[in-house]
C-alpha cells in the first residue's frame, strides 16, 4: 500500500469539511477522486500534503504516519502536489521555475539534464522561452510549466488537482498521455482530483466519489463508467 | 588588442581612488560613513529585494557589529583591526538568531515581529549601557585606524560584498529559492524546501554584511551612540531600498550612499527636515516605478493583441 487515508476529519475554523474520509492508493496505480464543487476534494489533497492538518484520523505513506507533518517534509518523502491554481513563480524565468522542481538536488547533474531534455522534448516552447519570465506565458502554458516543474522532480506519488481545467482538448489529450506514460514507465502512482469525470476515468484504474465530506462510491474505472450511481452522484452523462 | 575605456568611468574610478588625496579628512570621513551606510542598505536588499521580507531588526545587527569593535577595545584592549575582522562573524550569529525567531512568520507578521525584536533589543542595550560605562548611551573609545585605511577598506567592502551578493543571488540555489519565497511561499514548500531554514540563512548572510558595516562605522568614528541603533534607521534603509530598486543590489548601495551623504550635508541646514525630503523621494520613486511597470504592462498587452489580430 502506497497511501492509506483512514477516517480523516478536517476543519476550516468551525466548518467540518472532511467528515471521515477513507481511501487508499496502491503502488503503480492511478486513482481519481471525483465529486461536485465544494465536497472536499481539494481539502483532501491539502490534508495529505500537510497544508491543512487533520484533527482526527491517520494518513500513512509507505506505512509511515505522516499526518501533521510539515509540507516540505512530506514532499521530501516523495509526494508531489500540483495545485489547481497555476502555482508558478511569475517573476522568475521559465528555467528558474524548472530548477525549483521537488527534490531536484537529490539527483545527479547528468540525470537532471536528461530529465530536463525530456521535458523540453515534450513541451518545446519551454526550451524556446526558458529565459522569459513565467508571467509572460499564457494561462495554458503556465499550467504546463507548473506540471513540468513537478515532473522534473523525484517523487513516488503525484497529487493532481483538476489538471485539465482550462486546457484545450488537444492539450488535455497530451496531458492524459503524459500522465499514463509516467505512470507506466516510471511506476509513479497518481491521485487525481477532477470534475471532468470522463477525462479522469479514461486514464484512472479506480475511482472514488465524494459527497459532503465523505467517500460515497468506489469502483474500478470500467465499472464506474457503466454505473448509474456515478451518473446520478455527479449529475453527468458519460 | 583594441580596448576602449569610457572616459567617464575612468575619471570616476580615478576620483574614487585618489579621493583621500583631494578631500579634507572630515569630508573623507563623511564619504566613508555614507558608503558604510550604503553597504548596510544593500545588506537589507537580500532580505527585502529577494525574499520580499521587511526586516526592521537589521540595524540591531549593525549595532552588534559596532559594539564588537568598541567593547573589545574598551574591555580587552584588542586592536580595532581584530574587532573589525570579528564583526561579520558576530553579525552572522546575530542575524541567524533573529532569523531563527522571525522566520516562521510571513509577510506583515514577519515585519511586526522584527520591529518589536528591534525595539526590545534596543531598549535592553539602553538600560545596559549605564552598567558598561556609557551613561547617556554614547561610547567614546577612540579609533586607532587611519581614515584613509577605513576609506579604502570601505571601498573594498562595497565591491566585495556587492560581487559576493550578486554571485550568490544570481547563480546559486539560495538566490532562486529566496525569489521563490517572495513570489509564492506556499508553492515552494511543495518543492521540499524548508523555507524557514532558507530565510534564516539569508538573514545570517545579510547579517554578516550588516555586522561588518557596523564594525567599519565604529572603527571610523571611534564613537558609538546607542540611539543610532533604533529601528527607525532600519525603516530608513528599507525606504532607500525602495528608492534604489529592489533586488538590484547596486541600486540600494549607490542610492543608500548618495542619500546618506546628502543627509549629512543637509542635516546642517534642515535638521530632521531631511526626513521630509526622504519621504517625498520615496513617494515619488514608488509612484514612478508603479507607473513605469503599468506603462509596460499596458504596452505589452496592446502589442500582444496587435500580434494576435495580425
Amino acid at each position: 500500500m502506497l497511501l492509506e487515508v483512514n477516517n480523516i476529519h478536517t476543519y476550516y475554523g468551525d466548518s467540518h469539511i472532511l467528515q471521515g474520509v477513507s481511501f487508499d492508493v496502491q503502488e503503480g496505480e492511478i486513482v481519481c477522486l471525483l465529486g461536485r464543487n465544494g465536497v472536499g476534494k481539494t481539502t483532501t489533497l491539502k490534508t495529505i500534503m500537510g497544508l491543512v492538518p487533520p484533527k482526527q484520523g491517520s494518513i500513512k505513506f509507505k506505512g509511515l504516519e505522516i499526518s501533521g507533518w510539515p509540507p516540505h517534509l512530506i514532499s521530501k518523502l516523495g509526494i508531489s502536489y500540483v495545485p489547481q491554481e497555476r502555482h508558478i513563480f511569475p517573476e522568475l524565468t521559465v528555467m528558474e521555475n524548472l530548477s525549483l522542481a521537488p527534490n531536484l538536488g537529490k539527483i545527479s547533474r547528468e540525470l537532471r539534464n536528461q530529465k530536463l531534455n525530456e521535458v523540453f522534448d515534450l513541451f518545446p516552447f519551454l526550451k524556446e522561452r526558458k529565459n522569459q519570465l513565467a508571467s509572460s506565458l499564457s494561462g495554458g502554458e503556465q499550467r504546463i510549466l507548473s506540471l513540468a516543474s513537478t515532473l522534473l522532480g523525484e517523487f513516488k506519488l503525484l497529487l493532481l488537482d483538476e489538471p485539465f481545467t482550462g486546457l484545450s482538448p488537444l492539450l488535455t489529450a497530451k496531458f492524459q498521455r503524459l500522465l499514463k506514460q509516467i505512470n507506466e514507465e516510471k511506476g509513479i502512482s497518481i491521485l487525481l482530483v477532477e470534475q471532468r469525470a470522463l477525462q479522469a476515468l479514461e486514464i484512472a484504474n479506480r475511482c472514488y466519489i465524494m459527497n459532503k465530506g465523505v467517500i460515497v462510491f468506489e469502483a474500478s474505472s470500467e465499472s464506474a463508467k457503466k454505473s448509474d450511481e456515478l451518473r446520478s452522484l455527479l449529475g453527468v452523462r458519460l | 588588442m583594441n580596448t576602449k575605456v569610457n572616459p567617464i568611468t575612468f575619471s570616476t574610478i580615478l576620483m574614487i581612488v585618489v579621493a583621500p588625496l583631494l578631500l579634507p579628512l572630515n569630508l573623507l570621513t563623511l564619504v566613508s560613513a555614507a558608503l558604510i551606510f550604503g553597504i548596510f542598505v544593500m545588506s537589507l536588499d537580500i532580505i527585502l529585494g529577494f525574499a520580499g521580507l521587511f526586516n526592521f531588526a537589521q540595524i540591531i545587527v549593525f549595532g552588534f557589529g559596532a559594539y564588537t569593535v568598541a567593547l573589545l577595545k574598551i574591555w580587552f584592549k584588542i586592536p580595532t583591526w581584530i574587532g573589525l575582522m570579528l564583526s561579520p562573524l558576530v553579525g552572522l550569529v546575530v542575524g541567524l538568531a533573529i532569523g531563527l525567531i522571525a522566520s516562521p512568520f510571513t509577510k506583515h507578521y514577519f515585519a511586526v515581529m522584527t520591529l518589536f525584536m528591534g525595539e526590545v533589543i534596543h531598549r535592553v542595550f539602553m538600560y545596559w549601557s549605564g552598567d558598561i560605562g556609557a551613561e547617556s548611551g554614547v561610547f567614546i573609545f577612540g579609533t586607532d585606524v587611519h581614515p584613509w585605511a577605513i576609506y579604502y577598506l570601505t571601498l573594498l567592502a562595497c565591491l566585495g560584498s556587492y560581487w559576493i551578493c550578486r554571485f550568490l543571488m544570481k547563480n546559486s540555489v539560495l538566490g532562486s529559492i529566496l525569489k521563490a519565497i517572495r513570489e509564492n511561499e506556499i508553492r515552494i514548500k511543495f518543492s521540499g524546501c524548508n523555507i524557514e531554514q532558507y530565510k534564516t540563512l539569508s538573514m545570517g548572510f545579510s547579517g554578516s554584511i550588516a555586522g561588518f558595516a557596523g564594525g567599519l562605522w565604529s572603527a571610523l568614528f571611534g564613537v558609538i551612540d546607542i540611539h543610532m541603533f533604533h529601528w527607525i534607521y532600519s525603516a530608513e534603509a528599507l525606504a532607500l531600498n525602495l528608492v534604489g530598486g529592489l533586488g538590484t543590489l547596486y541600486g540600494p548601495l549607490v542610492i543608500g550612499s548618495f542619500l546618506t551623504f546628502l543627509k549629512f550635508v543637509l542635516n546642517t541646514y534642515l535638521g530632521a527636515g531631511y526626513l521630509i525630503l526622504l519621504g517625498l523621494l520615496v513617494i515619488i520613486s514608488v509612484a514612478v516605478q508603479r507607473m513605469h511597470s503599468r506603462f509596460f504592462e499596458y504596452t505589452n498587452r496592446w502589442l500582444r493583441s496587435v500580434r494576435r489580430s495580425a
